[in-house]
């Protein structure tokens, strides 16, 4: 009866095994929370008499994204964004309308999915700002010229993860001397097209 | 049966992490609309509604506004005269949207038209803005069969 009931155990043992080392190897992941914000940047142009909802465009994470030291989502990592609304302008004066969304930004096999896209105000000091989501750009005057919404390549934005991820640390570095927001918009304002 | 009770335990316990995976579910949830429309001397006299889906939400005169809860997802938003404009939104869980509606010139009349704006766009005028939130709209079609 004894030798039974130890053979069924080591079975249940054997058997919880690989969960227990799943369990370990999550435990090694490092939790990124929801609403972490993200650098984003547009690979594409992207304009109002071009571009209709739900074409698809390329963007890439501009910095590193860090819970504490660790790197979690490395600056390049690839994603897309999608067009929500495009309007061409027209007669009378009708300006362009556009209206982008980050979607997801790749980190090995998983998809980080995105939200609160805000395009032009980049720096990880807007993060807390209730810009609307998703979000541009009627008024950005910066990217209008005769009445078209063109967005060029390069510009930058930012957006929030939008579920909370276990990613894997993929690179543990000391974290570097914070980047003023004047200079991501010097940056940004490079990329314009005159 | 001793034999089908460990068997049960094990699949649950296999299944337990698909079961905590799926807290990737996507977030129910509302965000805010905020319709607005600048006060103006030409086509002061005229309004207009915005609707979706053919659904009165927002009556929206000179100088007036609406903030209207909806559901997170897209929502395409409609106005017309002689000419209709359309905007699409995607709502996102807290967070909320600004719509600045204009008018433009037709022929017989003036064709409104909605267009994203910012929070900001919205606080500098909002003093000077009516609250039109809920008033002067007509029930939708099916109310009106009842009645």
């Amino acid at each position: 009866m004894l030798a039974r009931n130890s053979s069924r155990l080591a079975s249940l043992l054997i058997a919880l095994l690989p969960i227990a080392v799943a369990a370990q190897t999550n435990d090694e992941r490092i939790t990124v929370p929801a609403l972490t914000p993200v650098i984003i940047r547009l690979e594409e142009p992207i304009s109002s008499n071009k571009n209709k909802p739900g074409d698809r465009f390329r963007i890439t994470v501009a910095e590193d994204v860090r819970v504490g030291d660790a790197v979690v989502i490395p600056a390049g990592s690839p994603g897309e964004g999608e067009v929500i609304h495009a309007a061409r302008s027209g007669a009378g004066g009708k300006a362009g309308e556009l209206i982008i969304a980050a979607r997801f930004v790749r980190v090995g096999d998983l998809e980080v999915r995105l939200r609160s896209f805000a395009l032009g105000v980049a720096g990880k000091d807007h993060t807390n700002d209730s810009f609307a989501s998703s979000f541009l750009i009627g008024p950005f005057a910066m990217f209008v010229k005769g009445g078209v919404i063109t967005v060029p390549p390069a510009t930058l934005g930012t957006a929030k993860t939008a579920l909370e991820f276990k990613l894997p640390a993929v690179v543990s570095t000391p974290r570097p001397a914070e980047q003023s927001v004047e200079s991501i918009k010097g940056e940004e304002n490079e990329s314009k097209v005159d | 049966m001793n034999r089908k009770w460990i068997s049960t335990g094990l699949l649950a316990l296999m299944l337990a992490p698909w079961a905590i995976a799926q807290d990737n579910a996507a977030a129910g949830g509302t965000g805010t609309v905020v319709f607005f429309r600048e006060s103006k001397f030409v086509g002061g006299g005229m309004s207009y509604k915005v609707r979706e889906n053919g659904v009165e939400i927002c009556k929206l005169k000179n100088g007036s506004f609406c903030t209207v809860q909806v559901p997170v997802g897209k929502h395409t938003y409609d106005v017309h005269s002689e000419a209709k404009d359309v905007l699409t939104l995607e709502v996102e869980s807290g967070e909320s949207y600004y719509v600045v509606g204009a008018l433009s010139v037709g022929v017989f009349a003036g064709h409104p038209n909605l267009s994203p704006s910012t929070k900001e766009a919205f606080e500098a005028l909002k003093a000077k803005l009516k609250d039109n939130t809920g008033k002067d709209l007509d029930p939708p079609e099916a109310d009106k069969k009842k009645k």
